[in-house]
């Protein structure tokens, strides 16, 4: 789980299973010879490692995911956020507001959010 | 065997390519901005002299030294009608009879490898070939855990793939060069990458890479080569890295900042790794310096190079046509070393030769156990008086050779020593002494005679070697029989083959034998068993056929052999291995051979009929 940050052609991969999913092996043997080139040892050996690192299952020849795909992005966030700006929240946004002046429509998204999220 | 001269000739090859690495490492140094594509032309010399065991003869010295002492049977090289004529030969020619033995002798001179001479050599070679086996398992682990580290790659062309989990990019195969880049890396910066990892596949430098791999791994002992590989790799790194630079449009300073910080971020921290070229395996600090100093090869700089190139190529990969010595001539060995109180010395050597051009030769007997001239003969008309001023007392003995002295020569080996050879009434002597201030006093003297059983085996084995191409022969019998005069039977074997030959000796000029193979086979005569082989072969032509019998064994149990005829015994030791006896035959007789050992009890026996009649020498080896 620590490390489910995925490298760039382990991110195609991943979207492929969860745009798919639940799928069968074979399926996405085919579907990654279509997308990406590979065959079929390789794409059993690259869904084994995703499965070692425990993001995705293979059961029966039905893979599916362990980890959402929003929650991957949550996750990858999270990260980003705990990396760059010590895990605070209002750094993160101050950042992102830099640059860029908020929209009415972008604030007003906000606020809801906050209104939902509030502790 | 063949692993023994490849392996000599294998520690010659790293000696000089040592030498050579050193120059390239000299060349390459900062201070001379050397442009890098110019030293890995001359890295390339280096790689063919670790690659290649050939030289191309030249007439120029070069650095190779020749191994130890080696014999050479000089039949081509050197036509003896061509010798000039030497008063010399009229001692040794009416002392030498028909069975004196030309010799040629090759005078060499110490080589690198003499060091380790120490050391038996077999060790040495197992030593070697477990580096070598380990080297081997190295490259297997390494292109395996590389293999693996590209499953999951994605083609992007032909020669073009990404690949996660790169630290750096880089180019495989030496046949269809691939381009891998990390997918991590953004599009905008694969340009410089690109280009760098293209200059590596117009340059073939996998495959360069490759070949200097399999040298390291066949030198691995030689510290040179492991600098020089690591020296290599970086100069193809920075050549590439100067390509690159040099073909991108736009302001040089903001091409070279980003390449740079480019080297920087594709830095990997890998292990030493013999398999990719990566973009930044090696050496980042001195690649982004020699970046900011590289210049334009200037002409200049070109010619220089070209003319390192060239004296490198000569003096690596060529050898100098052999400016040894050879010695044809009569080999002689002491037969009797005369004893008196006057002689305080004993011979120096057992073995010598007299050469066509009256130069003496010996076979040192201390630790080089080498091949030096002594001296050159000349005639010289001593009295009597003046011969008894050599010796501090004359008995009767020497007082006896002194008064029918005749055909006196002198040698001077130009130090203190000197030699006196002179024939008296039966015997042919060599004598040697010390020339001190104001005396001349003999130290040592004896009769000699012409050496047929020790340096015969030797040239015979040269000479079927050079016929034969094998490095190692081995001959492990010999003799010659009083009826068929010039003919040997000699028996011998390489690595591949063990055979009986017969070979026809003649006398060509006084000195020297032509030899001639006249026939071979594997003498296989049964009854055999695995303690012992009885055998017989046939000698001469013209008619002349003389049929041998002869008895080998390679076991030291059998410790004689008799043989009944009728009502004579007679018996006959068998010698260890090798070994070879010849016994003589007689007509119409059946002969009971049995084999005993040690204390005498009959081992095996076999009646063997029996034609023809003859006495036949046995020689031991």
């Amino acid at each position: 789980m620590a490390e489910s940050k995925l490298a760039p052609i382990e991110t195609i991969f991943a979207n492929l299973i969860w745009s798919h999913e639940p799928i069968s092996s074979g399926e996405l043997v085919k579907l990654c010879e279509k997308e990406l080139g590979w065959k079929k040892s390789t794409t059993y050996t690259i869904l084994k490692r995703l499965c070692n690192r425990g993001i995705f299952q293979n059961q029966h020849g039905i893979v599916t995911s362990l980890i959402s795909h929003q929650d991957y992005l949550a996750l990858q966030s999270q990260n980003f956020v705990e990396e760059t700006f010590e895990g605070s929240l209002p750094l993160f946004l101050a950042a992102f507001t830099r640059r860029r002046k908020l929209s009415q429509k972008e604030i007003a998204e906000l606020q809801k959010w906050i209104e939902e999220n509030r502790g | 065997m063949w692993i023994f001269s490849f392996f000599s000739r294998l520690l010659e090859v790293s000696w000089t390519a040592g030498i050579g690495i050193l120059v390239v490492l000299l060349v390459r140094l900062p201070i001379f901005r050397f442009p890098r594509r110019l030293c890995c032309i001359l890295w390339m010399i280096v790689l063919i002299r670790l690659l290649c065991p050939f030289s191309i003869p030249s007439p120029l010295p070069a650095l190779t030294q020749q191994n130890g002492l080696s014999y050479f049977w000089n039949l081509e090289q050197r036509n003896i009608e061509t010798l000039p004529d030497i008063s010399l030969s009229q001692p040794i020619a009416s002392l030498s009879g028909s069975e004196t033995a030309a010799v040629t002798a090759e005078v060499s001179r110490i080589s690198p490898a003499a060091l380790l001479e120490t050391i038996p050599q077999s060790t040495l070679i197992t030593i070697w070939l477990t580096g070598v086996s380990l080297m081997l398992i190295y490259h297997i682990f390494c292109s395996i855990r590389f293999h693996r580290s590209l499953i999951g790659s994605v083609k992007l062309s032909k020669h073009l793939f990404l690949a996660d989990h790169l630290l750096s990019s880089f180019v495989t195969g030496v046949f269809r060069p691939k381009i891998y880049l990390p997918s991590w890396l953004p599009r905008e910066e694969w340009e410089p990458v690109l280009l760098h990892e293209q200059a590596h596949i117009r340059w073939h430098d996998p495959l360069t890479k490759g070949l200097f791999v399999i040298a390291l791994t066949i030198h691995w002992f030689h510290p040179l080569v492991w600098i020089g590989f690591g020296a290599f790799v970086c100069d193809m790194e920075m050549a590439c890295d100067e390509s690159a630079v040099r073909t991108q449009q736009g302001p040089d300073s903001s091409i070279r900042a980003r390449y740079c910080a480019l080297l920087l971020r594709l830095s990997g921290k890998g292990r030493f790794s013999t398999t990719p070229l990566s973009f930044g395996s090696s050496a980042v600090r001195q690649r982004i310096a020699h970046l900011y100093q590289a210049r334009k090869a200037s002409l200049p700089v070109i010619f220089a190079a070209l003319g390192i190139l060239a004296a490198l190529a000569v003096i690596l990969l060529t050898s100098p046509i052999s400016q040894q010595e050879l010695w044809w001539g009569c080999g002689y060995r002491v037969a009797e070393a005369y004893d008196a109180p006057s002689l305080p010395d004993q011979p120096p050597f057992s073995r010598f030769l007299f050469t066509a051009d009256h130069r003496l030769a010996a076979l040192m007997s201390d630790e080089t156990s080498d091949w030096k001239e002594l001296g050159v003969f000349s005639p010289k008309d001593y009295s009597r008086q003046q011969l008894y001023r050599f010796f501090d007392a004359t008995p009767n003995r020497i007082q006896e050779t002194l008064d029918n002295a005749k055909q006196i020569h002198r040698a001077d080996d130009g130090e203190e020593n000197f030699y006196l050879l002179f024939k008296d009434r039966r015997n042919t002597i060599l004598a040697g002494g010390i020339t001190s201030a104001a005396t001349e006093k003999v130290q040592w003297m004896a009769v000699i005679e012409p050496d047929v059983q020790g340096m015969i085996t030797e040239d015979l084995e040269c000479m079927i070697s050079h016929a034969l191409q094998e490095s190692q022969v081995t001959v492990f019998s010999l003799f010659e029989t009083r009826e068929a005069p010039g003919y040997l039977l000699t028996g011998w074997q390489t690595a591949k083959q063990l055979e009986y030959s017969v070979f026809h000796y003649r006398k060509s000029n006084g000195q020297a034998y032509d030899f001639q193979r006249l026939r071979s086979q594997a003498f296989d005569v049964p009854p055999s068993s695995p303690t012992f082989t009885l055998t017989n072969c046939s000698l001469g032509e013209d008619g002349r056929e003389i049929t041998v019998d002869l008895i080998l064994s390679a076991d030291p149990a059998l410790a004689s052999i008799q043989m009944e005829q009728g009502d004579t015994v007679s018996r006959y030791e068998v010698t260890s291995n090798p070994s070879m006896a010849t016994f003589p035959r007689s007509i119409h007789q059946e002969t009971l051979w049995s084999l005993l050992d040690d204390s005498g009890k009959v081992l095996q026996q076999y009646l063997l009929p029996s034609q023809g009649e003859a006495v036949y020498r046995y020689y031991r080896f």
